[in-house]
């Protein structure tokens, strides 16, 4: 089963086009990096998910169901959002920011805490020393951490992500990566990922979306895309692409 | 100087007390008034222009004047000196609760509808909080600007610390003057110290890991 799925959608804004009727599927239980230079309609792809942004034409199906003709409260809950600054509450402690899905889907509140620890020790902070701390008393990388867990406390079923690790130095995002990776593997949510680092895009999906002016360029694994780009783009990009993602890329995952 | 506060500390007490009782009245009509107007118009921004601006024009009318024209409606007395007051204070209340409002991080609103909150929720559990300094610094103002104006509202038969003002200008009393003056001063300064401690306290529960 699909978990999303993009059917002929554009998105215009006044004059200019941001995607230009794109259709891609995004598999249950896969991880989907949506890759392309700034400007190039990939966060406009994911805000559409959530509804955050209407597209102009077009349909998105959330497993099967049309979201146009979802409740948007109803959608959202069931969708995990973390932005690349974290976003957290600062006048919430991170348990409390963690919490605040569980509350709004009126979880009682020992499942709730059960939660918070179980997630915060997922995200590698120790519960007894991070649940009680505010925003402001956290580094950038633990900060990112809290926000994931916050988005992924209601057990979502798709989590949408956008350039989450774009802010963080490169130690703290590639630890941030290994263990998204992990989480993934061992929750099976399907992930959405929104980068403009064709590494990390190479690095984190089963699948990768070449997104070039909003056109879709190529969607495949990385393994496909690297031995048989699609046209001169993607060929140009992959010449970014480092030897030793070149070399994962080659390898079954 | 002594001699008139020792015989009419009384009279004093009395006209300070009616001043602070003038300006809670106010306070009262005028903040949820404000919050309600603020929240209005942060939903259907279409209403900012016209609420803005008509606010704006009422606080330009000068409190003589604006006292003068209430006066055949609403009568002489606090009444219509509340009436003046609140109409200045929304001007304060509502610019500033809206700032607060729209100075909340764009991202954090975004991160709070994609959670899935309702309107009503998202307002309450974040921006609320979010705001609430701002919409202290406001209450702040308008206690200000109201309880030096308030001394004014004498002309229209509000009783208050312009009492002691007025008589004292009517009399050539320099003794009544300074300690009509030094009420007023004290009041301000005590108010303007209670609103700044409530916006730190505020202003703490909005990002307590900073302090």
């Amino acid at each position: 089963m699909n978990a999303i799925e993009f059917e002929d959608v554009k998105k215009s804004y006044g004059s200019g086009e941001a995607v230009r009727g794109i259709s891609m599927a995004v598999g249950e239980g896969s991880l989907v990096a949506l890759m392309g230079a700034s400007g190039s309609g990939k966060t406009t792809m994911l805000k559409m998910v959530n509804r955050l942004v209407a597209p102009t034409s077009g349909k998105i199906l959330f497993f099967g169901e049309d979201t146009a003709s979802m409740d948007v409260i109803a959608l959202r809950k069931r969708i995990g959002y973390v932005l690349q600054s974290a976003a957290l509450f600062p006048h919430m402690t991170a348990a409390g920011n963690i919490s605040t899905i569980p509350d709004i889907l009126g979880w009682d509140k020992a499942r709730t805490k059960l939660r918070v620890k179980e997630l915060l020790s997922l995200m590698g902070l120790d519960p007894d020393k991070f649940a009680g701390r505010y925003p402001s008393q956290l580094s950038g990388g633990e900060q990112q951490r809290v926000g994931i867990a916050r988005a992924m406390a209601g057990e979502p079923s798709v989590l949408l992500m956008d350039e989450p690790f774009g802010a963080l130095d490169v130690i703290t995002r590639s630890r941030l990566q290994d263990d998204l990776l992990s989480i993934h593997r061992r929750s099976g949510t399907t992930i959405l990922f929104v980068t403009h680092d064709i590494d990390e895009a190479f690095r984190m999906g089963n699948k990768v979306a070449v997104m070039n002016r909003g056109v879709l360029a190529q969607y495949g694994t990385p393994r496909e895309i690297v031995e048989n780009p699609k046209d001169g783009y993607v060929r140009q990009l992959l010449n970014f692409l480092s030897v030793e993602a070149l070399k994962r890329a080659g390898e079954p995952k | 100087m002594t001699a008139y506060l020792l015989h009419y500390y009384g009279y004093m007490l009395r006209a300070a007390a009616s001043h602070i009782e003038m300006i809670a009245l106010v306070m009262l009509f005028a903040i949820p008034v404000s919050a309600a107007l603020s929240v209005l118009v942060h939903v259907f921004r279409f209403l900012a222009v016209p609420v803005i601006t008509i606010l704006e024009i009422l606080y330009t009318i000068p409190s003589l004047a604006f006292f003068a024209i209430l006066t055949p409606i609403s009568g002489l007395g606090v009444k219509t000196a509340v009436i003046v007051l609140v109409c200045y204070s929304l001007f304060f209340l509502v610019r500033n609760f809206l700032a607060g409002l729209e100075g909340i991080d764009p991202l954090i609103i975004e991160a709070a509808q994609a959670m899935g909150y309702s309107r009503a929720g998202m307002f309450l559990k974040i921006e609320l909080p979010l705001a609430m300094p701002a919409l202290i610094a406001g209450t702040r103002l308008a206690c200000m600007s109201s309880i030096g104006i308030a001394c004014i509202a004498y002309a229209i038969g509000a009783e208050g610390i312009g009492s002691i003002l007025f008589e004292g200008m009517r009399q050539m009393s320099y003794v009544k003057i300074a300690w009509g003056v030094i009420l007023v001063v004290t009041l301000s300064v005590a108010v303007n110290n209670l609103m700044a401690a409530a916006e730190r306290y505020f202003a703490r529960r909005a990002d307590p890991g900073r302090t």
